[in-house]
């Protein structure tokens, strides 16, 4: 008795999954499985290839450090810096026009400030000599391109204000620098 | 006839897929995978019914056929021993499978959670006797345990052997053995239930 009801209901299962199975494997052989499977597999190669570049490295977090390096020193070596000399120039020529033994110097006689006659400091006395000095050696430079250096001695390129100011700025930043040193190595 | 012809064509995809690898100087596949592939894919019609045995309609287990398949060509390089490609294949669609149950179980909760109307793919109502039969046993099937309703499918629809299905479940042939009895008792019994309480 348990054994014709155990069998019926297998019979019953089997039956009703061959139904179902010759209803859905028909259909599944008349579409075409592999011409899709195909073209699945084709947009899958596709996006995995469409994957960038940058997207890749910047998975890993070395990656993306060395992307942030990278980019940030094109932006520092990009980036045009300021140059403090252009403005710095200008102030020097303020600086000493208001010095009353420069103006002196540069053409009058005697300066008179407040009922007193000035005379130029020595420091006033140099800076006019070498501002002097350098307009001279520009006026002559346009002939003198001829002569060669060699035959009459070396002759060091004429210096304008600019130039001559980057100079002292570095020298005395370079002086600074030492006298601080020179104390700290004492003191240590 | 059939697995020369699936060979053939596979092997055509694969030549396809393979070319436009080396296009990009990464190639995935070389010609064991291809030969290895074109294997599995005579298995198709095999897939696709245990696709069919785990999913709720003909439309779910071909897309889920399609799944296995991707899957497994994904993972080709990670198929060791080739001689055993075929139970791979199985327990690939076993696992895709049984993924695919339990998110559809979850998206079935949050919408009846929400108040959602939840998708029915036929209504056991309009359909005729042997569909509704079907729909009862493929609700049945459902309710079994994971590890019974693998070997059932596997069974059943896939009409796999017992060493097949125990190579491709890891177990052995006399767990195979007790678990389809057991899952095959659970059904009836259910179907025989609900059957008197129709009645």
């Amino acid at each position: 008795m348990k054994k014709n009801e155990k069998k019926d209901g297998d019979d019953l299962i089997e039956k009703l999954i061959a139904a179902e199975e010759d209803k859905s494997l028909s259909k599944f052989r008349a579409g075409d499985f592999q011409a899709r499977l195909k073209k699945r597999i084709l947009e899958e190669e596709d996006e995995k290839r469409s994957v960038s570049f940058f997207r890749r490295i910047s998975k890993s977090a070395w990656g993306a450090a060395a992307v942030l390096l990278a980019a940030g020193m094109i932006a520092f070596l990009a980036v045009p810096r300021r140059v403090p000399e252009d403005n710095a120039s200008k102030t020097l020529q303020n600086v000493l026009s208001q010095m009353p033994g420069f103006r002196m110097l540069e053409g009058q006689t005697s300066a008179v400030v407040n009922g007193l006659t000035i005379s130029p400091t020595p420091l006033e006395a140099s800076l006019a000599a070498v501002l002097s000095e350098s307009e001279r050696e520009q006026a002559s430079r346009k002939p003198a391109t001829t002569s060669s250096p060699l035959d009459e001695g070396y002759n060091p390129p004429p210096l304008d204000l600019q130039k001559k100011f980057e100079i002292l700025i570095i020298e005395k930043s370079v002086e600074r620098f030492l006298a601080l040193y020179s104390q700290i190595f004492k003191e240590g | 006839m059939m697995v020369e012809d699936v060979g053939t064509e596979k092997l055509a995809i694969m030549t396809s897929a393979s070319h436009q690898n080396t296009e990009k100087a990464e190639p995935k596949t070389s010609g064991r995978e291809a030969v290895v592939f074109g294997d599995l894919l005579a298995q198709q019609e095999v897939v696709f019914r245990i696709c069919l045995g785990f999913s709720r309609n003909y439309a779910e287990a071909q897309d889920l056929a399609q799944d296995v398949y991707l899957k497994a060509y994904l993972s080709l390089g990670a198929l060791e021993n080739p001689a055993v490609s075929k139970e791979w294949l199985f327990r690939i669609a076993k696992n895709t499978c049984l993924d695919h149950q339990k998110k559809m179980r979850l998206r079935r909760v949050l919408l009846l959670k929400w108040g959602a109307a939840v998708d029915e793919p036929d209504s056991p109502e309009a359909a005729p006797d042997l569909k509704k039969k079907l729909q009862r046993l493929k609700s049945e099937v459902r309710r079994l345990p994971k590890k019974l309703r693998a070997v059932f499918i596997l069974r059943e629809y896939g009409h796999l052997a017992y060493d097949e299905i125990a190579a491709a479940l890891g177990i052995k042939e006399g767990t195979v053995m007790s678990r389809l009895n057991r899952a095959r008792t659970a059904v009836r019994r259910r179907l025989k239930e609900r059957s008197h309480e129709k009645e």
